[in-house]
């Protein structure tokens, strides 16, 4: 669904005046954080990690959960009080190294941000994870509802932050759809803003990992970047 | 020129404002109460001279070690129903048990409340208790429509946690079942329930004192 979307909205997009709505993203574009070019003391990246370091000690202070993304090592995390908790080695899809730096550096943002909340969880697809069959059984045993009883397992969803940042998780589950048309809409409307300067990193993950990625990264939850060197 | 207007220009305006208007409409509002800067993080006192710089990061970064768990530690995964045996960056037992429903239950008598959920945070193994004994609570009995008795020996239940318990605190432990087919479902009234085999590893591993991290 995505490929085609961006197949056909890269035309479309090279027709309308790129450089019209080019200049209109470029005012997000955040300034690149500095990179170090040497194995010197670099004082701007040291600021960074610095933030980085006194904003974990303030969330693993909180003594609530936390989502890590470790753009140095390829890793997502879940962490409860300085703690990892659950963690997944990234594998990119779709996704290479430049488009992993765009990401960084929009998270980031001109303003050095190394915490941002996610604002918007979308699920695209889903599968149950018990039988009904099963579900029957046990509801009646245990009295407890089925409802509560069913964990959903993500074909896939994305994770949003603010300036659209966001982080597209795929797993080899065949789920039924929420909404094909507000699926295709998002789609294109992603292929449109990708070409515009928006920031997607697309990861492929086991559906274990991501049952509890999808059910534990709840709006709000405050996410830390480690950001790409 | 006409040509040119008609056919080419008029067609690109058509297509941007159309773009414009998806784009426009096709956007997500933030959901209110969310704090966009949830953490402050003014590096303004961040030294400028290298050595001094060094320091302070070295300081930050102590002060993050310190909260780590020097030897392994439990994780109880709520969400998958998964519980580990871990370190960092190694995992010694991943093994499915079962969590909190999170159903209520209400007393209609005394209108007496029970939320049946694992509780989150950071716990420590508190004992671990062979053969347990089940001291049944009232809810059990209000569950199942029957009397709540008054004799203590009543209450008692030897054939349900399995062979071991590990108590993390407020009540709540890591313990075997009979219902081993249950595993991997949340159907626990906030305990944590264990296969026979994977009970035996974890309660082997684990001394008293060790850290139990839920989410």
């Amino acid at each position: 669904m995505m490929t085609s979307a961006r197949r056909l909205s890269g035309p479309i997009v090279g027709l309308m005046t790129v450089s019209l709505l080019v200049s209109c993203a470029g005012k997000r574009q955040p300034s690149a954080t500095a990179t170090s070019t040497d194995k010197q003391w670099d004082q701007q990246q040291a600021e960074i990690q610095y933030r980085v370091l006194q904003a974990e000690l303030k969330l693993a202070q909180a003594n609530k959960p936390y989502l890590v993304l470790d753009l140095k090592r390829n890793r997502l995390e879940i962490k409860l009080q300085g703690t990892t908790v659950w963690n997944y080695a990234m594998t990119l899809e779709n996704t290479d190294e430049s488009e992993l730096k765009k990401f960084s550096e929009r998270f980031v943002g001109s303003d050095v941000k190394v915490v941002r909340p996610i604002m918007f969880k979308y699920l695209f697809a889903a599968t149950g994870k018990t039988a009904d069959s099963i579900l029957a059984i046990v509801s009646e045993a245990t009295t407890f509802p089925p409802e509560l009883l069913q964990r959903t397992i993500p074909e896939r969803f994305q994770l949003k932050w603010s300036d659209d940042i966001v982080l597209d998780i795929r797993t080899d589950v065949v789920g039924k759809p929420e909404s094909k048309w507000k699926n295709t809409m998002v789609d294109i409307r992603q292929a449109i803003a990708g070409h515009l300067g928006d920031a997607l990193v697309s990861v492929k993950m086991p559906k274990d990992n991501a049952i509890t990625l999808y059910r534990a990264a709840v709006v709000g939850l405050p996410t830390l970047i480690y950001p790409a060197s | 020129m006409k040509k040119v207007f008609f056919f080419v220009i008029v067609p690109i305006v058509f297509l941007v404002g159309v773009l414009v208007v998806f784009m426009t409409i096709t956007r997500e509002k933030p959901p209110e109460g969310i704090k966009l800067a949830l953490v402050d993080t003014v590096a303004a006192n961040f030294p400028k001279d290298e050595k001094l710089a060094r320091k302070e990061l070295g300081n930050a970064e102590k002060s993050l070690a310190k909260l780590k768990p020097l030897k392994p530690y439990i994780v109880i995964d709520t969400h998958a129903n998964r519980i580990y045996y871990r370190t960092e960056d190694s995992i010694f037992l991943d093994a499915v048990c079962s969590t909190g429903s999170g159903s209520a239950l209400i007393d209609s008598v005394t209108k007496r409340k029970w939320v049946f959920n694992t509780p989150r945070g950071v716990f420590k193994i508190q004992n671990k208790i062979k053969d347990p004994w089940w001291r049944k609570p009232d809810w059990e009995f209000i569950e199942t429509g029957e009397p709540i008795p008054k004799a203590e020996s009543d209450r008692m239940d030897g054939n349900v946690m399995g062979d071991f318990a590990m108590g993390f605190g407020d009540g709540f432990f890591i313990h075997g079942t009979i219902y081993e087919r249950l595993l991997g479902i949340n159907v626990t009234h906030g305990c944590v329930r264990l296969g026979t085999d994977d009970l035996h590893k974890l309660v082997e591993m684990t001394p008293i004192g060790t850290s139990v991290y839920i989410f």
